[in-house]
């Protein structure tokens, strides 16, 4: 099977798209909602980390007892 | 990052559209599918694209990208084309719009039997990579490439030839 034979038909379609021409203000506000969501996600992983390390230094210094 | 390089990005994604409208049209059906990945290809790239340095094409940097975030997507989704076994159904009912052209037709409904990975290897290998450069693109052996693209040979042919019996 020569795949080459297929060469054609992929180049027409990739002009024969149906998906709609994606505009300038779409790709903005694609990028620009990214920020956000990220650092939203940063601080809650700091935070989860942050306990967790609290959590461990409190158990190997003895915890409550004494 | 700074407004020219937004432009720049914004401009380089027109430039480019066609090439990841295909990919989400060849990978998905529905029209709703097709515009959230473009979403997360669009995501991925802006993401990566302060550490994009020319090193590559702009069009391989695409691919790398846009590949990677469809192949997760479906892993996640766990979405699977069946591969071994088809029938006249399945070339009936392949993904994305019927188009009257019979090179693309049979394109389209070939690459839409393969397996994910596969399917990504042979639109690579359609856009001219070398196998080495399919490696490095998908992060896969060279010797992985060369025994996939042996199997997709076969496997393709065998639709060709449901196809061809079916159209007696």
């Amino acid at each position: 099977m020569n795949l080459n034979n297929l060469k054609s038909g992929w180049q027409q379609y990739k002009v024969m798209s149906s998906l709609s021409d994606i505009q300038e203000e779409e790709i903005l506000s694609i990028i620009e909602s990214n920020p956000s969501k990220l650092s939203g996600l940063l601080s809650s992983k700091i935070t989860q980390n942050t306990l967790i390390y609290a959590f461990l230094l409190f158990c190997s210094n003895g915890g409550c007892v004494g | 990052m700074n407004q020219p390089s937004k432009k720049e990005f914004i401009k380089l994604i027109q430039d480019y559209q066609r090439l990841i409208n295909s990919l989400c049209n060849i990978y998905f059906s529905s029209e709703e599918d097709r515009k959230d990945t473009r979403q997360d290809i669009i995501l991925q790239l802006w993401r990566a694209y302060p550490n994009f340095r020319n090193e590559s094409k702009v069009s391989t940097w695409i691919y790398k990208v846009a590949l990677h975030t469809i192949l997760s997507k479906n892993k996640k989704e766990k979405r699977r084309v069946p591969t071994e076994s088809f029938s006249y159904s399945d070339l009936s009912n392949v993904a994305g719009p019927v188009f009257a052209d019979d090179a693309v037709q049979h394109l389209q409904q070939a690459i839409n039997l393969l397996h994910n990975i596969d399917k990504a290897i042979v639109i690579l290998y359609l856009e001219g990579y070398s196998h080495r450069e399919i490696a490095g693109i998908l992060h896969l052996t060279e010797t992985n490439i060369s025994t996939r693209f042996s199997r997709i040979k076969v496997q393709l042919q065998r639709i060709f030839k449901i196809k061809q019996y079916e159209s007696q």
